[in-house]
């Protein structure tokens, strides 16, 4: 395959694929019910909608879907007991207790998840920059999730296929060719 | 009587290749297209070409993203895992389990193997590069070791033909320490590393960026790469098992070959536990085999016996292969047999970040990054009186995903389907001495579940190698620095023996049976008719990695083989 064919063909790629993804994923359709079915592993009920809670803030619906909509929060839940020992499980969670209530804090008496997308992002900014010593754990829970949401986001299949630039085979390798040339967008493989 | 005979009959062969991995592969292709017929025996079980089960799985299709549990590994891979970048859902299914096949250290050894008919031909790096007579004269400049009994001159004819079977993706550059080879296209330098390449020469002449010359084919020729090869699709996923067959591997290239001939017969699930010596004969008559499934024991007969179970698992065998003329293993009239184990160590080097080239990317992914030779003692001019010896580098240089500091939201999320900075990572290889001390034995008190004595390691980096570690962080760090790098950390993280997975020496070739195990035909000094060719022959590490030339002596031990028994002497 010549390189300009290639190229031509991830960009298709790339265009192509929203098709498949209605077929195969239609995450909006997708029944509530269906949704409820995820039973979490790690976090409890309520805690889960928290962690949805704040994976949609830090990754929310634009026109690209939300780490919701492609099972970020699912995801966090099932892969902490796969990638952590029990003891820093329990450290996480631990921490995740303390984030629950300076979340619970900063938004002022309010349900975190009714508020604006805006206010949202205020409280967790303001967690974020927080110079307290105090909130060293908490900080340091809220970094791992967000490092957690942005990577399973990218490696989820309508991220990766439909967002990012996909070739499962290139078919050949050329070293220097131009970003634009791939529309701005990085590989997501 | 007369089913005795049959029996003795139906396990008689012209040659028998112990292990089917890189050396194994090669010694069986060898020796059935010169029409022996040929017995191969694999430990593990069987696999053929296509059967990789992952190789088409995107992260998001394999459990876990691909991870595998912090559960399973401490069940099962509690040794292997302690070398953090090895174990995944992607390539589990090549790694046998700790649980199964343990060992015993007094100090840390990761031990990686893989027990399937490719063995870690099917995982490998791929990294191939030509030794020099810098190597093969090392030991007897310095004094460390035993002579080699071979020189460049000798390996170079044989260098040639296997690269040109192999299919080597390289660049010719001229260096005396690592030739030039019969070379493919190469896998060029991205932009970055051209770059890196253009101003750490200006400040840094003997010091030379190159694309790493690989062992996978960026052209393919049907009527030189045969098997079941085919051309590179720049997938990355090599150690997958690729069923383009672009990397190379025993399975696609050299049992493809061997198997064609009609000579070769291959048996896996079949553990050799012992060569069995004939003092009548002053040979080797067969080998001890105990079936995996069954536990069944068996013994096969050959008139040639190629040892290729890979360093450690060929080692084991002749040192369990005791007999009257040989109480302390097969041909172990020196002693030597099981020390002088040597690996390459790691673990050392630098990354930074190069500034600018925001619009200049990649295409494929190269199954490679980029070498450094060795450019310290390599002359007057480069000699060091800290340490002896050198290093080399691998690395690569990409652009990463991007994540946006902060807590993103809607403002910063398009950044994140954006390519990041580029970032340049530098890894150092470094030669390690061969020590006496460093060894490996067996403990015949504690069976293994098949009833053989289990392994025991007692190997560790000296003095010399610290040294060199230190070294080669600054001169990481000065070449990112030459290149304009920002944000340069470096880091020198010990690694233990075994955890290159260049384990290599414990029965070194020499020029006597009583400093050295084999002869520079590979053949075991005091048991002409058995071969070893895996890594357990070599004399001295150099800082190259070291399969191409097991396969350069695998061919060349062959050939002679062939020749004597031509000649009637063996």
């Amino acid at each position: 395959m010549k390189r300009r064919e290639a190229l031509k063909y991830a960009a298709t790629a790339v265009i192509g694929a929203p098709f498949l993804s209605t077929v195969l994923f239609g995450s909006t359709s997708i029944p509530s019910s269906i949704i409820k079915a995820y039973k979490p592993v790690f976090f409890s009920d309520k805690q889960l909608l928290l962690v949805k809670s704040i994976t949609d803030t830090i990754l929310p619906k634009t026109d690209s879907p939300s780490a919701s909509e492609v099972g970020v929060p699912e995801k966090i839940d099932s892969m902490i007991p796969v990638i952590h020992s029990r003891n820093e499980q329990a450290d996480f969670m631990a921490a995740f207790k303390r984030l629950e209530s300076q979340i619970a804090n900063e938004a002022g008496g309010k349900d975190f998840s009714e508020l604006s997308e805006e206010d949202r992002f205020g409280v967790l900014q303001i967690i974020n920059n927080s110079n307290s010593s105090e909130l060293e754990a908490v900080r340091w829970v809220l970094w791992n999730i967000k490092s957690k949401t942005v990577d399973y986001y990218r490696k989820s299949r309508v991220i990766a296929t439909e967002f990012l630039n996909y070739l499962p085979v290139p078919g050949y390798y050329d070293p220097c060719v131009s970003l634009s040339e791939l529309g701005g967008k990085a590989w997501a493989i | 009587m007369n089913l005795n005979i049959k029996s003795k009959k139906e396990n008689t062969y012209d040659a028998i290749v112990i292990g089917s991995g890189i050396s194994g592969g090669y010694a069986a292709m060898e020796l059935c297209t010169k029409g022996y017929k040929t017995l191969v025996l694999e430990r593990g079980r069987m696999v053929k070409h296509g059967e990789y089960p992952t190789a088409n799985s995107e992260v998001w299709e394999l459990p876990n993203n691909g991870v595998v549990s912090a559960e399973e590994k401490a069940l099962h891979y509690f040794k292997q895992d302690r070398l953090n970048w090895w174990i995944h859902e992607d390539n589990k299914h090549w790694i046998n389990k700790d649980s199964d096949y343990s060992y015993d250290e007094v100090t840390r050894f990761d031990w990686i193997r893989g027990h399937h008919v490719g063995g870690r031909s099917i995982m490998w790096g791929r990294h191939c590069y030509r030794w020099s007579d810098l190597d093969f004269e090392a030991n007897l400049k310095d004094g460390h070791g035993v002579d080699w009994p071979i020189r460049y001159k000798d390996i170079e004819p044989w260098y040639d033909y296997v690269e040109t079977f192999v299919g080597v993706a390289g660049q010719a550059e001229g260096l005396p320490q690592v030739p030039d080879g019969k070379f493919l296209k190469p896998f060029p330098l991205n932009c970055a590393e051209q770059h890196m390449r253009e101003k750490i020469n200006e400040k840094y002449p003997k010091r030379v960026l190159t694309p790493g010359r690989v062992a996978n084919l960026s052209e393919y020729d049907p009527e030189v790469h045969k098997g079941t090869r085919g051309q590179c699709q720049a997938r990355d996923r090599c150690w997958r098992g690729c069923h383009y067959g672009a990397p190379f591997c025993s399975l696609s290239s050299t049992l493809a070959v061997a198997e064609e001939t009609g000579n070769m017969t291959i048996r896996p699930d079949s553990i050799v536990h012992e060569i069995i010596y004939d003092a009548s004969t002053g040979k080797a008559s067969g080998v001890r085999v105990k079936d995996a499934n069954t536990g069944e024991e068996l013994v096969f007969n050959a008139r040639i016996i190629f040892c290729n179970a890979s360093t450690i698992g060929t080692t084991a065998i002749l040192l369990n292969s005791r007999s009257e003329t040989f109480p302390n293993g097969l041909g172990n009239t020196s002693g030597e047999l099981g020390h002088n184990m040597m690996d390459h160590h790691y673990g050392m080097g630098a990354s930074g970040k190069i500034p600018g080239m925001e619009d200049e990317y990649y295409y494929g992914r190269r199954p490679g990054g980029f070498y450094v030779p060795r450019f310290r003692n390599i002359d007057e001019e480069t000699k060091r009186t800290d340490y002896l010896r050198g290093f080399g580098y691998q690395g690569g240089a990409s652009r990463g995903a991007q994540t946006p500091g902060g807590m993103i939201g809607a403002k910063d999320k398009d950044k994140i389907f954006e390519p990041g900075d580029w970032w340049v990572s530098i890894t150092c290889f470094g030669e390690m001495l061969p020590y006496h001390e460093n060894k490996m034995y067996l403990n015949h008190d504690k069976l293994d579940k098949h009833g053989i004595p289990t392994i025991v390691f007692d190997a560790k980096l000296r003095e010399n190698e610290q040294k060199l570690r230190k070294d080669g962080v600054q001169c990481a760090v000065e070449m990112l620095e030459a290149a304009g790098c920002e944000n340069i950390s470096s880091y020198n993280a010990e690694t233990a023996p075994g955890a290159c997975i260049h384990e290599m020496g414990t029965a070194r070739m020499g020029h006597s049976d009583q400093t050295s195990v084999l002869n520079k035909y590979n053949q075991v000094h005091n048991v002409p008719n058995v071969f070893v060719t895996d890594g357990a022959c070599m004399t001295s590490s150099g800082t190259q990695n070291p399969s191409i030339t097991y396969m350069a002596l695998t061919a060349r031990a062959v050939d002679y083989a062939d020749k004597q028994i031509k000649a009637g002497k063996l």
